[in-house]
C-alpha cells in the first residue's frame, strides 16, 4: 500500500525534464526545461528574455550592470558589469540556466562557471541575422520555442522593412566612431558594420581587418566621408560637443560642409536585441535627412 | 648570567613574533572565508573562496621573500621582484598566449607566462655570468640597470600589443597586468603553494650566507662564502618564485617591497627568522589585500594590485621617511 502511494506521490509531482540545447559554439548545454532561476550577463540578453517571458519576469533572478529595459529589471540581483561579472555573485544565486555572450563576456570566467557546474548557454551576435538566431536559440531554452519563432518573424520582416526603405542609389560613405581618445571606428566584421550594410551605407573602413580598428585621425580625413556618425556611451553633453567639435575643425571634410557629423546616444543601438529596429529607423532618417536619395 | 637573560628575552622575542604572526594568519584567512561578495554558502566557499585564499597565501609569500632576497643581493633597499623586469616577462608571455588562443590554466597562459618570466630571468642570469668574468666592479648595480632595461623592453612590447591587439582580448587581460587571483582553481593554487614553500624552504637554506653577503661581497668571501655561487643559485630561484607568483596571480607590486621593510624593522636583519616571517607577512598582506579587493565595492571586484599600491605606497613613504628622521 505504501509503496503505491509513494509511486503516486512520485508521478503526480511536477518534474522539470532535462533538455539538451546546443549554444552558438555547438557545446550541448543540459538544461530544464521550465528554468525558474535565470541569470544574464549582458543587458542585450536581460532585454531580449525579458521580452520572451512577457510579465513573468520574477524568473530573472540576476542580471548585468545597466540592466535596465524593461525597467523592473533593475529590481534584479546585480552580478557586476558585463566585462567583469562577479562569478562568487552568479553562482550564490544557484541559478538554473545562465545566459552568456561571447561578445564582451571574459572567456575565462564563463569557463570557470561551467566548470562550477552551471548551465551556462552562450549566445553570439556579429550582425543582425545573429538576433534572430539568438532570439530562437534562448526562446528554446526558456522553453518558450513557439514565441521566439514569432519574434524571429517580425524582426526579419522589420529588417526586410528597414532595408527596402534606406536603400539608395547612390550610397553614402559613413564613418561611425565609437571613441575617440583613442580615436576607434566601425569596421565591416562588427555587428555595428552590419547595421551600416542594412541601411545600405559604405562605411569607409569596411575593408579593415579589425572589427573595430583604430585610425589616425589624419588617415579619417583623407578618406572623407560624406557623413560621421558619432556613437556616445557618455551623458555629459559638453564633452560629448568637444568630440564632436574634433571633426567640425576639418572645414573641407565633406560630412562638416553637408552638416552631417551626428551625435547619437541610444542605447537600441548599442544592443543587439529586436529594439535595434528603432535604433535603424532613428539612425537612418538623421544619415538620409538631408539626402535626396533616399527611395 | 646577563647574557643568559638576553638569550631568553631573544627567544622569547622570537617565540612571540611567529606566534602572533600566525595567528593574525589564521585571522585574516577566517576573515577572508566568511565574507565577499555574496553570503557565505558552502558551495561559495569551497569552489571559490579556499582556492583564491590559498593562492593569495602562496603568491604573497612568493613575492615577500623574493623582495628580501633580491634587496640583499642587489644591496638595494628599493629593489623588488618588479624592478627586474621578471614579471615584464611574465606579461610578454600571456601576450604571446592570448595572441596564439590559450586559455588561463597551467597548460595554456599560466604556462606562457611563467616561461616569458624564465626567459627574461635567463638573460638576466646570463648577464651576471658575464659580468662576474669580465671582473666588473660594480656588477650588482648594472644588472640592476640591465633588470630595468628589461622591464622597459617588456612594457615597449605590452604597449605594442596594446595599440594593435583585439580589444576583448586586451580587456579580458587588462585586470591580470594589474593584478588578479579571480582565476584561482584549487589543483593550480595547491601546485603553487607547495612550489612556492618548496623554494622559499630552499631559499632559507643560504640564511647565515645572505647574512655574511649583508657585510659586503669581499668579507663575505673572506670568511668562506663562495659569493658568486650563491648569487647565481639565488637569483635562478628568485626568478623561478616571482615567475610562479606573476603567472599565478598577476602582476603585483608593493609586497615585495613593504613586507621586508616592515618585518625587517620589527625582528632584524637576520636572516634565519626574516625570511620565514617574511613568508608569513606576505601571505597576512595578499590574503587581506585580496579579500579587501573583492568586499569593499561588492559585487565589483578591484584589482589587487591597486589595492596593495593604495596601501603600500604611503606606507612605504612613511617608513622611509622615517628612517631618514633616525639618521638625522
Amino acid at each position: 500500500m505504501l509503496f503505491f502511494l509513494a509511486a503516486a506521490l512520485i508521478v503526480s509531482t511536477p518534474v522539470c525534464h532535462a533538455q539538451g540545447v546546443i549554444d552558438a559554439f555547438g557545446v550541448q548545454v543540459e538544461l530544464v526545461s521550465r528554468p525558474r532561476r535565470i541569470v544574464t550577463l549582458a543587458p542585450s540578453l536581460g532585454e531580449m528574455v525579458a521580452e520572451l517571458l512577457g510579465k513573468d519576469l520574477s524568473r530573472i533572478v540576476g542580471v548585468s550592470d545597466r540592466t535596465d529595459f524593461p525597467a523592473k529589471l533593475k529590481q534584479a540581483t546585480s552580478v557586476g558589469p558585463y566585462h567583469r561579472f562577479n562569478v562568487e555573485s552568479v553562482l550564490a544565486l544557484r541559478p538554473d540556466l545562465v545566459l552568456a555572450t561571447a561578445d564582451g563576456n571574459p572567456r575565462d570566467r564563463v569557463l570557470r562557471l561551467r566548470e562550477l557546474g552551471l548551465p551556462v548557454l552562450v549566445t553570439q551576435q556579429t550582425n543582425l541575422s545573429d538576433i534572430e538566431s539568438t532570439l530562437l536559440l534562448v526562446a528554446r531554452s526558456l522553453g518558450l520555442i513557439e514565441r521566439g519563432k514569432q519574434l524571429a518573424q517580425e524582426f526579419r520582416q522589420g529588417i526586410g522593412e528597414i532595408e527596402r526603405k534606406f536603400k539608395s542609389e547612390h550610397s553614402l560613405r559613413v564613418l561611425m566612431q565609437l571613441g575617440d581618445d583613442p580615436l576607434i571606428v566601425v569596421g565591416s566584421d562588427s555587428f555595428l558594420g552590419d547595421c551600416l550594410r542594412r541601411l545600405g551605407v559604405v562605411n569607409v573602413y569596411a575593408g579593415a581587418s579589425q572589427a573595430y580598428p583604430r585610425p589616425a585621425r589624419e588617415d579619417v580625413v583623407s578618406k572623407n566621408p560624406d557623413v560621421v556618425v558619432i556613437l556616445s556611451f557618455d551623458e555629459n553633453l559638453k564633452r560629448n560637443e568637444e568630440i564632436r567639435s574634433k571633426w567640425l575643425a576639418f572645414k573641407g571634410l565633406n560630412a562638416v560642409k553637408t552638416g552631417q557629423v551626428h551625435l547619437v546616444q541610444m542605447d537600441e543601438l548599442l544592443r543587439p536585441t529586436p529594439r535595434i529596429l528603432e535604433g535603424l529607423q532613428t539612425l537612418g532618417k538623421k544619415i538620409y535627412g538631408k539626402s535626396e536619395n533616399l527611395r | 648570567m646577563a647574557s643568559q637573560r638576553i638569550s631568553v628575552k631573544k627567544t622569547n622575542r622570537r617565540f612571540f613574533a611567529y606566534f602572533w604572526s600566525i595567528l593574525i594568519l589564521v585571522l585574516v584567512i577566517l576573515i577572508a572565508l566568511r565574507w565577499g561578495a555574496s553570503v557565505a554558502a558552502w558551495e561559495v566557499v569551497l569552489d571559490l573562496r579556499v582556492p583564491r585564499v590559498l593562492l593569495a597565501l602562496g603568491v604573497g609569500m612568493g613575492l615577500a621573500v623574493g623582495g628580501a632576497v633580491l634587496q640583499v643581493l642587489f644591496s638595494n633597499p628599493l629593489c623588488e621582484p618588479y624592478i627586474l623586469g621578471i614579471s615584464s616577462g611574465s606579461a610578454v608571455g600571456v601576450v604571446i598566449g592570448l595572441s596564439s588562443g590559450l586559455s588561463w590554466n597551467f597548460g595554456g597562459l599560466v604556462g606562457t607566462s611563467f616561461l616569458g618570466a624564465l626567459a627574461f630571468a635567463g638573460v638576466l642570469y646570463w648577464a651576471s655570468h658575464r659580468i662576474h668574468r669580465s671582473g666588473l666592479g660594480k656588477g650588482r648595480s648594472v644588472l640592476l640597470l640591465i633588470g630595468v632595461m628589461l622591464g622597459f623592453l617588456g612594457n615597449s612590447l605590452l604597449a605594442l600589443w596594446l595599440a594593435l591587439g583585439d580589444p576583448t582580448e586586451i580587456q579580458n587581460a587588462s585586470t591580470w597586468f594589474f593584478g588578479d587571483l579571480s582565476r584561482a582553481r584549487l589543483s593550480g593554487a595547491i601546485i603553487v603553494v607547495t612550489l612556492v614553500v618548496v623554494i622559499c624552504a630552499a631559499i632559507c637554506s643560504w640564511s647565515s650566507q645572505l647574512d655574511a653577503l649583508l657585510l659586503g661581497e669581499e668579507e663575505a668571501s673572506a670568511i668562506g662564502v663562495d659569493v658568486q655561487l650563491m648569487q647565481k643559485t639565488l637569483i635562478g630561484l628568485t626568478s623561478i618564485l616571482v615567475g610562479l607568483c606573476v603567472s599565478g596571480g598577476g602582476v603585483i607590486g608593493f609586497v615585495g617591497l613593504l613586507v621586508p621593510h616592515g618585518v625587517r624593522r620589527w625582528v632584524g636583519a637576520s636572516h634565519r627568522d626574516l625570511l620565514p616571517l617574511c613568508a608569513l607577512w606576505g601571505a597576512i598582506a595578499l590574503v587581506f589585500a585580496d579579500w579587501v579587493s573583492r568586499w569593499l565595492w561588492r559585487p565589483y571586484e578591484l584589482p589587487v594590485g591597486v589595492v596593495t599600491a593604495l596601501v603600500g605606497a604611503p606606507c612605504l613613504i612613511g617608513i622611509l621617511l622615517r628612517d631618514v628622521r633616525e639618521v638625522d
